[in-house]
Parts: structure tokens; sequence; C-alpha cells
């Protein structure tokens, strides 16, 4: 569904990255892990069309997403949930799920917002009070339902455990992982890197820029490398 | 001082305060959506004026078909400004947005009122004065008496902040220009077109404030170099109120608007001027924090 060849993004001289490529097929779960500053963040955002890509491919469903405006991107199936959530503090929960909806991509909105209350009950409730006023992570949790009313094929998160509870983070991966059987595609950034594995099918582990390591899930879960640097600390 | 001569002083200011509000919230909605500082905001205004007072008092037309044709006109004016001096400078970092819109608009509000104040001069008035006068009856609500032009610009105003409140609460396109000004990343990643936001509150913007002009005369004669003037008072009224906070803008815009009267009275009318400056001054003394954050660093 997504393939990622040989991308290099810069910001002015500096090069976020260097060299990444990876396949994500459909219905499958995708882990981008590493520290703080290998450029998993920079390789969603250029996905997504908001940073320029300096040399390399993205493609989606077969075609080059090369000059490819965000919008169009959001209509072609593709949403991010970006790093910080993003949200509008001064708007509504419900606001948001308008916002989020792209008319004429499959479901109608009132079925895609039932659908969404029923994945994360609480924003139903919160659905008249304005987003700054949310705790992070019913934040987190508005940032995901807004993405997924645009009734996406491929949804990307970037770090949505950042600055959450344990006790959170594990009822937002119990959520993930009811979308991934559900069969939406994702792909996913984190530092948590314990809770991304398990999630996903597949794992790529990045590091300045470049994919020093990758492999299934379950293989990456026991390498040692890995097992040292990250596993060891969460 | 007569109790009645202050409330008639107060209904004054409100309704000089009524049309600040409606201007300052267009102008700084269009600050919070696209980061442009639009220096020619007032001009506008003026150019509604000097339009409507063509058509009719000049040109004799029906009252509503000149302030249609101003709205009609304005529509059309506002999407060119757009797209000729607005449109080159977006996608471009926020401060140079701003820097950039701040001169070019400020070089458009000079050339509009010395054009419109040569040209009136010599084809219509040697002193050009922008004004409608409507024979419309007073109003009196118990003792109190509202002149009647002065209660179809109330009336005018209420409509026209209603609208704008409907319009950013209840459509899409309002949402998004809301989404915008509120998280500019947030709305882009999302698929909020930011250009075409930016189009839609620049154009809407334009033709609403030649609108406001038009009827500002109704209330208020006008001259052609009162664009700046205008342009100050919808600056300070914004940043009195919050940038893009409606509510704000009403309360600020009302509350100057009854200072500048007031002051008119007691001081004379040289002192009212004075008014907005101080206000100014007291918003950026009592909340300097807020209105940098708004604008681009």
């Amino acid at each position: 569904m997504l393939e990622v060849h040989s991308l290099q993004v810069r910001y002015g001289d500096f090069v976020a990255v260097h060299d990444v490529s990876f396949v994500v097929r459909e219905q499958e779960a995708v882990a981008l892990v590493g520290p703080n500053g290998a450029g998993k963040t920079t390789v969603l955002r250029a996905i997504h069309g908001l940073v320029s890509v300096f040399a390399g491919q993205v493609s989606y469903k077969g075609r080059s997403l090369l000059g490819c405006p965000t919008a169009e991107r959001v209509r072609l199936g593709m949403a991010l949930v970006p790093e910080g959530r993003e949200l509008f503090p001064g708007m509504r929960v419900e606001e948001h799920l308008e916002l989020g909806f792209v008319p004429g991509r499959g479901p109608s909105y009132e079925a895609l917002r039932a659908e969404v209350y029923e994945l994360f009950p609480v924003l139903r409730e919160r659905r008249r009070q304005l987003a700054g006023t949310l705790s992070g992570g019913e934040q987190q949790m508005l940032a995901i339902a807004r993405a997924l009313m645009s009734a996406p094929d491929l949804l990307m998160l970037d770090e949505p455990s950042l600055g959450l509870a344990p006790r959170v983070v594990r009822t937002l991966y119990e959520k993930l992982h009811l979308l991934h059987r559900r069969g939406l595609t994702l792909v996913i950034v984190e530092q948590y890197v314990h809770e991304a594995l398990r999630l996903a099918d597949h794992g790529y582990v990045l590091e300045g820029g470049r994919v020093v390591l990758e492999g299934s899930a379950r293989a990456l879960l026991q390498d040692p490398h890995l097992q040292r640097t990250y596993l060891a600390v969460s | 001082m007569e109790l009645q001569v202050l409330i008639e002083l107060v209904v004054g200011g409100v309704v000089l305060g009524g049309l600040y509000a409606l201007m300052a919230f267009a102008f700084s909605l269009v600050l919070a959506t696209t980061h442009v500082l639009n220096v020619a905001h007032g001009a506008f205004m003026v150019l509604g004026a000097a339009l409507s007072t063509l058509l009719v008092r000049h040109l004799h037309l029906p009252l509503a078909a000149g302030l249609g044709a101003v709205f009609g006109v304005f529509l059309v004016v506002g999407w060119v400004f757009e797209s000729t001096l607005i449109r080159p400078l977006t996608g471009r970092p926020p401060a140079q947005v701003l820097v950039g819109s701040i001169l070019a608009t400020f070089g458009l509000a000079i050339a509009a009122e010395a054009l419109v104040g040569f040209y009136w001069a010599r084809a219509i008035e040697p002193q050009p004065i922008f004004a409608l006068e409507l024979g419309i009856r007073s109003i009196r609500i118990g003792s109190l008496v509202i002149s009647g032009p002065r209660a179809l610009v109330l009336a005018f105003s209420v409509l026209a902040i209603g609208l704008l409140h409907l319009f950013l609460t209840r459509t899409r396109l309002g949402k998004e220009a809301r989404a915008v000004a509120q998280n500019p990343v947030g709305a882009l990643v999302i698929g909020i077109e930011p250009a075409r936001v930016a189009r839609t509150v620049l154009t809407l913007s334009v033709a609403s404030s030649a609108l406001a002009g038009a009827f500002f005369v109704v209330a208020i004669p006008l001259n052609p170099y009162d664009g700046l003037r205008l342009t100050m008072v919808a600056f300070t009224v914004a940043a009195a109120g919050g940038i893009g906070n409606l509510p704000g803008a009403l309360g600020a815009g009302v509350g100057l608007g009854i200072a500048e009267v007031l002051t008119g009275y007691w001081a004379g009318p040289v002192w009212s001027p004075v008014t907005y400056l101080l206000l100014l001054f007291a918003a950026l003394l009592a909340r300097p924090a807020e209105l940098l954050r708004r604008l681009p660093r």
C-alpha cells in the first residue's frame, strides 16, 4: 500500500533523514522505532506531504506522491495523528470530528461519528467540551478520532503515548489493536518500543536517519541489540 | 449633565461601537487566519462609502440596490486584491507574510485614498465628503429617541455580527477558518487547504468592510483620507478585544465607541482620536503576551 524508497529529507543544510526505505502492505501494522532524533517524525511528515522530499520516492497505492499536497493525500485515504496532537484548543470535540470528515470518502458523517464514539465512548460524553479542557489521554483519543473521521485506508500515528500515564497508554493501545484487527493499515512511530512492536507485524529501527535493523516485530522483540538499547528501559 | 443627554451620547457610542466591532473583527480574523495585517482595511471602508454615495446620492439608485451593489462589487474587488497582492505571499514564513502584507497594503491604502480624493474632487465636488442622508423617521422607546439612520446602522451591525457568528460556528468554511486560526499545523494535517481559507476570509472581509463603510456614512460622514484612521481603530479594538475573538471585539468596540463619543462631548471632537490611542496603550500594557502570542514570530 505504501512504499518509501531511499527517502532523504533536509532542513536547510541539516540532513534529518539520510536513506530510509520500507514497505507497508495492506492491513499490516508497521512500527518505526528508534531514539530521539533518529528521523522518525520527519519520515511521517514527508509521507504526509508536510515537509518536502529532497531525494527518493514515496508511493501510495502504486501512485507517486511527488508534489501532491496534503489535502489531496487525505482525500486519497491517508491520515496522520501528529506528534503533540495538534488539536484546536478553542473548538468543541464534535467540531473536530466535523472537520476531520472528508465528504465523498465512503461512509456518511453520522455513521463514522457513531463508529468513533463507539471506539472512544468518553468522547461522546465530552462532545460539547472544548478540546483544550480535555485530559492528555482524551486529547490523544480525539486526535485519533479526528483522523479516523476521514475513513482512512492508512493511519499513521506519531508518538501516541507521549506524555501519557502507563495505564492510559495501555487503554490507547487496546484501541489500536482493535483497529488493526478490523483491517486498518497502520504505521506507528514510537519511543515506547515494547508496546509498538507488540502491535506491529513488522518493525524498522531507525538511527541517525537510516534504517539500521528490520524484521518481523516478533523477531525484533527478541533481538539482543534492541533489547540492550531500548527494551531494557521500558 | 442631564441624564437625557448622557443616554443620547451612550446610544451614539453604541451605534459607532457596533460598526467598530464589526470592522475590527473582520480585520483580526484575517490576521489570525492568514497573518496578513491589512493596512488597507479602512481604505476599503472608505471606498465602500464612496461607491454607495455615488450610487445613491448622485445616481439616485434605491438604497437597497446601492448597498447590494457595493457588496457585490467589493466581493470582486476582494477576490482580485487577494489574488494579486496577497497570494504571492502565501507559503512564506508567517513573519514574512506579516511584513510583506503591511508594505503591500499600506501602498494600496495610500494609492486608493489619493486616487479617490483626486478624482472625486475633480468630477463630483471640490470638497469630497461621503455621506448618505436618508429620510428615516426616529424611533421612540419610552423617553428615549433614536434617530432613524442611527437605528438602521445599529440594526445592520447587529445583523452583520450575527451573520458572521453563524458563518464561523455553523458552516464548514467558517469552522475551517477557526481551525486555521487556532492551529495552522493541525488544520493542514487533516487536509484543510490554507490557501482556500485565506481567499474566502480575505474576500469576505473586504466586501464586509466596504458594506460597513457604506452604512458608516449613514450615521457619520467620511472623507477620502479617513481610511488609515479607521484601520487604526480596527487594530486597537482587535488588540484590546483579542485577535480573532468575536465577543472581545464586541466589548472593546462598543467601549471605544462610547468613550470616543463622551470624550468628544466633554473635551471637544479634536480629542476623540486620543481615546483609541489610550485604549491601544492600555491594551498593550495590560495584555502584551496575549497580543504577541497571536502575531507570527
